[in-house]
């Protein structure tokens, strides 16, 4: 028997009920973070995608392709800064993306002096990446899109890098190497032998 | 005959990424319903529905057969318009003032929220965080109390008290209205 502690009028209980418009778009971008997610699902917490967190950060090269072993890991960092807020100083590692078994592992640089008092913050990302031909950055602020974000590229160095200005959300992302391979930074995995740590600037200044 | 969520879910278990993608078409509008009317923004609401997906998916292995799929997710998204709604009063947004844009108010059929829907949702807007969740998740997805306690974790009790205060303060607001 229906309860009826609460009453609304009907035009009211209709408007609620009526159905909203979705869209594949919505639906794809779902399944796109599904796949990019990997296949865990043991019910832990952490699964496999990325988390920008505050810690170290070690990278991990998932080594889908043939040659892909050709490309030297990388390494990544990542600086915060708010917009117009005060500067803190801590340090940020990075995280990222689905893992095979074959993933080579390699320490992250250091970083960075950052803030978080605002919905705003630039976030520079940088890979040791030097064999590869194209770099960029995929994750929750751009819908996973894996050519949308381009990192570029210092021939001296062998690093790519780029900053993007992040809101307050966005916490999740992944390197995506040559359109195909995806970098995950593991955390776990502290000072592995081969290393290259990525120096990062500090994104100083006010930038209100 | 379309296969039953739990046999999905066993499916997407043994490596089946793509089956999670039905459980994703039977769930996504409801789900999106739910958290638009929760939240009040249909950006927001995406959002908590995209992030709800992923975090079932993740934690999938922890969902248990004898409770309904649909109940373990809308947990989920419960919880995580929660975190959204908690993320705007420490960014000092009140509810009423974050967002309410009818042209990102879209029906199913494709036409903009009527005037109706308008003074809804910013009736609803006027109720506290409690009782917004509670008659939304009872009206506009018709769950029983006791489907209510398993989702948002407070006693039937409670929920019938916050429903019932909602639909009075609603029902008030909405008659301003109507007499303005």
């Amino acid at each position: 028997m229906r309860d009826r502690t609460g009453t609304l009028p009907e035009w009211a209980l209709a408007e609620l009920r009526r159905p909203v418009a979705t869209s594949d778009i919505l639906r794809e971008r779902v399944m796109a973070r599904v796949r990019a997610d990997g296949g865990a699902h043991v019910g832990t917490p952490g699964g496999r995608s990325v988390r920008i967190t505050a810690r170290p950060a070690v990278a991990r090269l998932a080594l889908r392709h043939p040659f892909s072993g050709a490309l030297l890991a990388l390494a990544a960092s990542v600086a915060w800064l708010a917009f117009g807020s005060t500067i803190v100083s801590s340090r940020y590692g990075i995280a990222s993306v689905p893992a095979t078994p074959a993933g080579r592992m390699i320490v992250l640089g250091d970083t960075v002096d950052s803030a978080l008092h605002d919905t705003l913050r630039l976030v520079r990302f940088v890979l040791h990446a030097p064999g590869a031909a194209r770099v960029s950055i995929a994750g929750d602020f751009n819908g996973w899109s894996r050519t949308s974000t381009p990192l570029a590229y210092s021939a001296g160095s062998g690093v790519w890098s780029a900053v993007v200005a992040l809101d307050r959300t966005s916490r999740e992302y992944a390197f995506v190497v040559d359109d195909t391979q995806w970098v995950q930074p593991d955390s776990t995995n502290g000072g592995a032998a081969g290393s290259t740590p990525v120096p990062a600037t500090p994104l100083g200044g006010d930038s209100t | 005959m379309a296969a039953a969520d739990a046999q999905i879910v066993r499916s997407v278990l043994g490596g089946d990424t793509e089956a999670f993608g039905v459980l994703v078409d039977r769930y996504h509008e409801r789900c999106l319903r739910l958290a638009l009317h929760i939240l009040g923004s249909r950006e927001d609401a995406e959002d908590a529905v995209q992030e709800s997906f992923l975090r079932a998916y993740r934690y999938l292995g922890g969902y248990r057969e004898r409770e309904k799929f649909a109940a373990w997710l809308f947990r989920i998204l419960v919880n995580q318009c929660r975190t959204t709604l908690g993320s705007r009063q420490r960014r000092e947004l009140p509810f009423a003032e974050w967002e309410w844009n009818g042209s990102a108010a879209i029906d199913a059929s494709g036409a903009e929220w009527g005037e109706m829907r308008d003074e809804l949702a910013r009736a609803l807007a006027a109720l506290t965080p409690d009782q917004r969740e509670a008659v939304v998740l009872r009206y506009a997805d018709d769950l029983t109390y006791d489907e209510m306690a398993a989702v948002t974790g407070a006693g039937v009790s409670a929920l019938k008290m916050r429903v019932q205060r909602a639909c009075a303060r609603l029902r008030e607001l909405l008659m301003e209205k109507a007499h303005a």
